[in-house]
């Protein structure tokens, strides 16, 4: 009775009918999509080895990009604002009618307002303004709020898994008829106290935590006003006591078999998993167990960093960036880790 | 592949009791679990309604609480006892508003206290967490739900809690949201909530599997609605159009129609803002079928229990559509003639229902709403 509850592949339709319609990556490698297009393809075209931090994400406005009527007064809310802007003008929902109360969010972050937070618990005297945004779901409230997006809404905090899981439940939310189209991946802000913490020694000891905000825009195929960036063709999760190589590799093969896909028709994969794992050598086993061969791997941390829950976000949206110019019928392997889970995202080309 | 999707296993700790038992009991004989809070350091003492069995700080009162609703609700589905079930491989889903903070602010992780209970389960299966504000109790059994609907799951542990603590009790009061004597929901005199704190626990499983290993059915989940007001931080969206929305996709997504909802549990936190919203929004959706509408709050008794109180109110709502039975709104002086004709507030002592289906509905900050239709679970 407990066979393939860590294995859990979708009973649904698999065969891509939600599709990517708008992205909106803000990472300090480019912000929008055409800058962080062109960062991950010379990324990947050059093994990791090229890309450098380029952008100081403090210096972005939202006011650039939204006119706002509230202040916003927590970092993570900054850029999930401004990656909600950047995913709904790609996917022209902006410029379009759409019904605000078929319009969802459902947004992950792992450090949420946390820098807020430690601010606020420094003052002597609460304020009511800054307990509210103290809140882990700040961000995904004022981006509602910003954008009148009145549909299905959740904020998932499991930690970096949860820009991948974000975009999971979307497509639930999507089928299951709550909403007509979502904004979703993960933003994060650790540029205070979690940030400083990374000497030596410190509990988050050898991660470059940064900030960013991968997200994407999602809807059912057929009602995109423009060309869709990429199918959401599959999705699995498996996990254990603990990780390991065997782990990893059922999370893939379950992910391609979700599908309908094998390894001849993967061009790349995506590892959105950051440094405080030690998994490289697992991955790399795994990888090759499966017969995919390294050439075809985008170690994303490794030149955006850290960036919490948005790293699965920004993985999608690279994975996004290496089917531009493939063909149909190839895909794109987006991997995430936290702990003892790793989950995966099928990401098809479309034609 | 049935996608009936019942509950086979409950748990729960609060101030009305260490079990589900307890709690129901305390709730038909109209108990109140409020006392001085000890906990609430620098904001002076105020009013609560803490656990019965009080730990030292605010991470051992979760565990306590989450520890002690996790086990139950597994004990109780008899899954543990199946010899094919070597660990809780199942996924699980966290419900919380105000998460760890100490081990939070510590070390960024929000779900430390949480992560640590379930590994002591036994749990290894995939883990999600939502966080709400106070409608994180019904987004964690929305989550649970879908795992089982859209991507086959058997059996999803559903789980939520929060703890009063010195940052989340100072913050509320520094809203005015608290009341500085006692909370009467949707009474004339109604000047604020109270909080409570506790955790929840709910076995969601597919309604074959359930049957093929002969579990106990408590209820079916029917639908449920999650929906934004994308109006303001802290006040609902004036109209209820937010509540609206939640209410109605739950019950679009039940198959029901209004008139097959026996009653509501309402959030109904004692704040006159949220009790004059919600009961013109339970009325706008309900139409004609609020006519005698029984509706009640459960925050009278068990204090506002914040992420917890979705799921709190969810075991409510199961029981009282099994038994036949919704429990009373207590500290009602007056009725508010500004709550409009037609619902049936159940004020003082508990009301017999006969109708198999119910709704319970959850709010929180930043325009956050969740409504949830469940069934008795003979009813398919």
């Amino acid at each position: 009775m407990t066979t393939a509850w860590n294995q859990v592949e979708p009973a649904g339709d698999a065969s891509g009918r939600v599709v990517v319609s708008g992205l909106g990556p803000v990472s300090t490698v480019g912000v929008g999509a055409p800058a962080f297009f062109d960062a991950i393809i010379d990324a990947f075209e050059s093994s990791g080895s090229r890309s450098v931090y380029r952008h100081d994400l403090k210096r972005l406005k939202a006011d650039d990009y939204v006119k706002l009527r509230t202040q916003c007064v927590d970092p993570a809310s900054r850029i999930s604002v401004i990656a909600a802007a950047l995913a709904l003008d790609d996917a022209g929902w902006r410029e379009h009618a759409c019904d605000p109360t078929r319009i969802g969010l459902v947004l992950g972050t792992a450090y949420g307002s946390h820098e807020t937070l430690n601010d606020y618990l420094r003052t002597s005297s609460p304020s009511p303004i800054r307990f509210v945004h103290t809140f882990i779901n700040t961000a995904a409230g004022l981006t509602s709020q910003v954008f009148q997006l009145r549909g299905a809404h959740a904020v998932l905090c499991s930690g970096s898994l949860a820009g991948m899981q974000s975009i999971r439940y979307a497509c639930h939310l999507l089928k299951a008829g709550k909403a007509d189209r979502i904004i979703c991946g993960g933003a994060d802000s650790a540029t205070g106290p979690l940030g400083q913490q990374n000497e030596p020694g410190s509990t988050f000891a050898n991660r470059t935590t940064l900030e960013g905000a991968g997200v994407l825009a999602l809807q059912q195929a057929g009602h995109a006003h423009r060309r869709p960036h990429a199918a959401i063709a599959g999705f699995s999760s498996a996990s254990d006591r603990s990780l390991t190589s065997e782990v990893f590799g059922r999370a893939i093969r379950s992910a391609m078999r979700s599908a309908g896909i094998d390894a001849r028709e993967v061009s790349a994969v995506v590892l959105a998993t950051t440094s405080a794992h030690p998994v490289p050598a697992m991955q790399r086993e795994a990888l090759e167990r499966l017969g995919i061969p390294a050439r075809k791997w985008l170690d994303l941390a490794s030149f955006i960093g850290d960036v919490g829950a948005a790293l699965s976000g920004l993985g999608v949206i690279a994975g996004c960036a290496l089917l531009k110019n493939v063909r149909h019928g190839q895909h794109v392997l987006v991997v995430g880790l936290d702990r003892n889970q790793c989950d995966v995202i099928v990401l098809g080309a479309k034609s | 592949m049935s996608t009936d999707i019942v509950v086979t296993g409950l748990g729960q700790r609060s101030s009305l009791g260490q079990n589900v038992s307890q709690l129901w009991e305390s709730l038909l004989a109209a108990r109140s679990g409020f006392k001085p809070l000890d906990v609430v350091g620098r904001f002076g003492r105020g009013l609560g309604a803490p656990l019965l069995q009080q730990a030292s700080s605010p991470s051992e009162r979760i565990r306590c609480a989450l520890h002690s609703s996790v086990c139950e609700a597994i004990g109780d589905s008899g899954l543990v006892s199946t010899a094919t079930t070597p660990a809780l491989e199942c996924p699980a889903v966290i419900g919380t508003n105000f998460g760890d903070s100490e081990t939070y602010l510590e070390h960024g992780d929000y779900l430390q206290s949480a992560r640590d209970v379930l590994a002591e389960v036994g749990h290894c299966g995939e883990l999600w967490a939502v966080s709400t504000a106070c409608a994180s109790g019904v987004g964690a059994l929305g989550i649970a739900f879908d795992l089982i609907r859209c991507d086959g799951a058997d059996v999803v542990l559903a789980c939520a809690y929060d703890v009063i603590t010195t940052y989340n009790y100072g913050g509320l009061a520094s809203l005015k949201a608290l009341s500085p004597e006692v909370i009467r929901p949707f009474d004339k005199a109604r000047n604020g909530t109270l909080l409570g704190e506790g955790a929840a626990a709910l076995i969601l499983e597919r309604r074959e599997h359930a049957e093929g290993r002969g579990a106990t059915i408590y209820g079916e989940i029917l639908g449920y609605g999650i929906a934004n007001d994308g109006y303001h931080f802290t006040a609902p969206e004036p109209s209820g159009l937010g509540m609206r929305l939640a209410m109605t996709q739950a019950l679009v997504e039940s198959g029901l129609s209004a008139t097959d909802i026996g009653h509501v549990n309402a959030h109904g936190t004692g704040t006159p803002h949220n009790d004059r919203i919600e009961s013109s929004s339970i009325r706008a959706v309900f139409g004609q079928a609020a006519i005698g509408l029984a509706v009640t709050s459960i925050k009278s008794a068990i204090g506002h229990t914040m992420g917890a109180a979705g799921a709190l109110e969810l075991i409510a709502t199961i029981l009282s559509v099994r038994h036949g039975v919704v429990p009373p709104t207590l500290n009602h002086e007056e009725s508010d003639p500004e709550l409009g004709p037609g619902l049936d507030f159940v004020f003082d002592s508990p009301r017999s229902v006969h109708k198999s289906a119910a709704m319970s509905n959850s709010y929180g900050l930043w325009g956050c709403n969740s409504s949830v239709v469940v069934r008795r679970g003979d009813e398919s």
